[in-house]
């Protein structure tokens, strides 16, 4: 298991490098000047070249890369251009508001569309099972944004405007253990109804094939009820996608979040991520996508090796 | 669709191919059919639009009289010869005077344009990459997964992000980000795919005829890959105007001309006002045609599954 473990970490580090060429040739050969961006139209070559010369962007670019790579592998981040914060920072601060505002979904959907799943499976065929499988497309088929902007309307604005009472607060944030809770409510909603109908759908659709295998007939055979079939054999084996499952949608909650933050006004690592982006901050762009990305690489083979734990067949030499 | 009903046995015939018994199977699905000639109807209009029928870019973009009139309510006209007239708005006006229902139009063809260009780019890159590896193996092979690994480990919001702000605003950056991030994807299902049939006889036939290499890919093997490839298509359309409201809320979208994505995002604080029309619009229009065009998807996807009696 040890060595199975170690693996997965050496494994991780062509990816690891492969992200981080990827994202320095996106900003640093692709993308236009950052000194420029930074700068604006008015200024003189004098200041453009005191600025190049302080990102370090006379060097060669091999040069370049090489160290951005110490500042990472290092964790000396330096300071945004634009706010003077310390990037390290910038990026633990950020990342707490971005945990709460999805991670509590995360579960709360997983689970939901798991019991719809198995009910689907269960009364497979009849309307319980349809009207589920026609609800989970249109959750589908409506935009993330727009229940963002109908979700505030109608549960946090409205019921101030009309009655008086507040159930959610509109936008805003704060730091601190009992405090953030109000505020992480509503966007967990709107995570949690966005992927419900992906979920429900998947799940929906592994249950269904998972009991149409033999070993479920021949435990029919044998005068297993549907509900022992359901929960002993059929969530046990479907446990496996389950998991994949939940990994594939990490990225998918960094998305949300970026709305989420965006449009509450979180401080959260993609409103700081969009705000430097607004203000040209060159490095911290650069940072937090590589930042982010190397979180994403590490959750991906932590999920692999939870997977091995769970799936026997998965071999570990 | 999971949800239709067992549609009757479809009759294999003799000598048809998977593509005719495909569109036979299709032509059953009442839910499909229903479907595809909503997308239908949009892609009628959309036409419209590009050839400048009606909604052209000016009509959509010039004020027709005073903001945000409520659809149903009267308005004063402005001519062209700086007359006045008293006309009913349908669909109200935005901020600037502009008249919703116009914009809402003129946006379906920007749906299909972006919808359709990221679409084929996406999948064009996809299943060449995808074929390439699957079938030489080896180094390539090693190579292109590698691409693969380390860009499906950064969330895809992320690229899009990235590329537009090293590309720029506007429809050919979002076109850019879009495509360059979705074929992923597909990339790894061509690959899985071709690995598969390159080990068929039929393939082993051609090498012994000494086919070329191409010729075998693109020729032999690829005809195989049609049913694929169409519903990777039909699925990159809904992700690629999904995404363009995306991209317009976080400001990375096209500027300067409507889009539903632009429409929803800086309508929003209208809502807030009680202006409801132009957000609802813009979702009500985008919504039908996601849902159909994943109802589509639905139908596309068992009329080519074999196993699928239905």
């Amino acid at each position: 298991m040890l060595t199975y473990i170690a693996r997965k970490f050496l494994a991780m580090i062509p990816t690891l490098i492969g992200v981080s060429i990827l994202v320095f040739v996106i900003f640093n050969v692709v993308g236009d000047d950052p000194v420029y961006l930074y700068l604006g139209k008015n200024a003189t070559v004098e200041d453009v070249e005191i600025m190049r010369h302080s990102m370090g962007l006379d060097k060669p670019l091999w040069t370049q890369y090489l160290i951005s790579m110490k500042e990472l592998v290092t964790f000396n981040l330096g300071y945004s251009m634009s706010s003077k914060e310390k990037i390290t920072d910038m990026f633990l601060n950020g990342a707490g508001p971005s945990i709460a505002l999805t991670l509590p979904a995360l579960f709360l959907y997983s689970g939901i569309s798991i019991v719809l799943g198995l009910i689907c499976a269960y009364w497979r065929g009849t309307w319980v099972d349809k009207m589920i499988a026609v609800l989970a497309t249109v959750g589908m088929s409506i935009s993330y944004v727009a229940v963002m902007i109908f979700a505030q309307y109608f549960l946090a604005f409205m019921p101030v405007e009309k009655w008086g009472v507040e159930i959610f607060p509109i936008t805003g944030y704060e730091n601190g253990f009992p405090d953030f809770i109000p505020y992480i409510l509503l966007p967990n909603l709107i995570t949690t109804f966005v992927a419900l109908g992906y979920n429900t759908r998947f799940f929906r659709s592994i249950a269904v094939e998972e009991m149409n295998r033999d070993y479920i007939r021949t435990a029919r055979a044998y005068g297993a009820d549907t509900r022992t079939i359901l929960f002993k054999h059929v969530l046990k084996n479907i446990m496996i996608p389950i998991i994949a499952r939940v990994v594939v949608t990490l990225p998918f909650m960094i998305t949300g979040s970026f709305l989420l933050e965006q449009f509450f006004v979180v401080p959260g690592l993609g409103y700081k991520l969009l705000h430097a982006i607004e203000s040209a901050d060159f490095k911290v762009v650069r940072t937090f996508t590589m930042l982010i990305a190397f979180l994403v690489v590490v959750t991906n083979s932590v999920a692999d090796i939870l997977n091995s734990m769970v799936d026997p067949r998965v071999k570990l030499s | 669709m999971t949800a239709a009903a067992p549609a009757k046995f479809v009759e294999p015939r003799y000598g048809e191919s998977l593509f005719r018994k495909s569109a036979r199977k299709f032509r059953r699905d009442r839910l499909g059919m229903a479907s595809l000639s909503i997308v239908g109807v949009y892609a009628v209009i959309a036409l419209c639009v590009k050839i400048g029928l009606f909604a052209t870019l000016d009509a959509a973009t010039t004020p027709v009289g005073r903001q945000h009139v409520a659809p149903g309510q009267t308005y004063q006209h402005i001519l062209a010869d700086k007359s006045v007239e008293e006309r009913t708005s349908w669909f109200g006006t935005d901020i600037r005077g502009n008249d919703v229902g116009l914009k809402l139009i003129y946006s379906i063809k920007q749906a299909f344009a972006i919808g359709i260009l990221v679409a084929f780019f996406s999948v064009l890159i996809g299943v060449v990459l995808g074929a390439i590896s699957g079938y030489f193996g080896g180094k390539t092979d090693d190579f292109l997964l590698w691409v693969y690994t380390s860009m499906s480990s950064v969330p895809y919001i992320l690229w899009i992000i990235a590329i537009s702000y090293a590309f720029g605003k506007g429809f050919t950056g979002v076109v850019i980000a879009l495509s360059s991030t979705f074929w992923v994807g597909i990339y790894f299902n061509i690959r899985a795919e071709v690995q598969r049939l390159k080990e068929m006889e039929f393939v082993l036939a051609s090498e012994s005829f000494g086919m070329g290499k191409m010729h075998i890919i693109f020729r032999d093997i690829m005809p195989n890959l049609t049913h694929l490839i169409s519903i990777f298509l039909s699925l990159n359309f809904i992700a690629a105007i999904k995404n363009e409201v995306i991209l317009s809320f976080l400001g990375l979208g096209i500027a300067g001309e409507p889009s539903w994505g632009a429409m929803i995002s800086s309508a929003r604080l209208d809502l807030l006002a009680g202006k409801w029309w132009e957000v609802t619009g813009a979702t009500i229009l985008l919504f039908i045609l996601v849902m159909a065009f994943n109802l589509f998807t639905d139908s596309l996807q068992d009329a080519f599954d074999p196993k699928k009696v239905g």
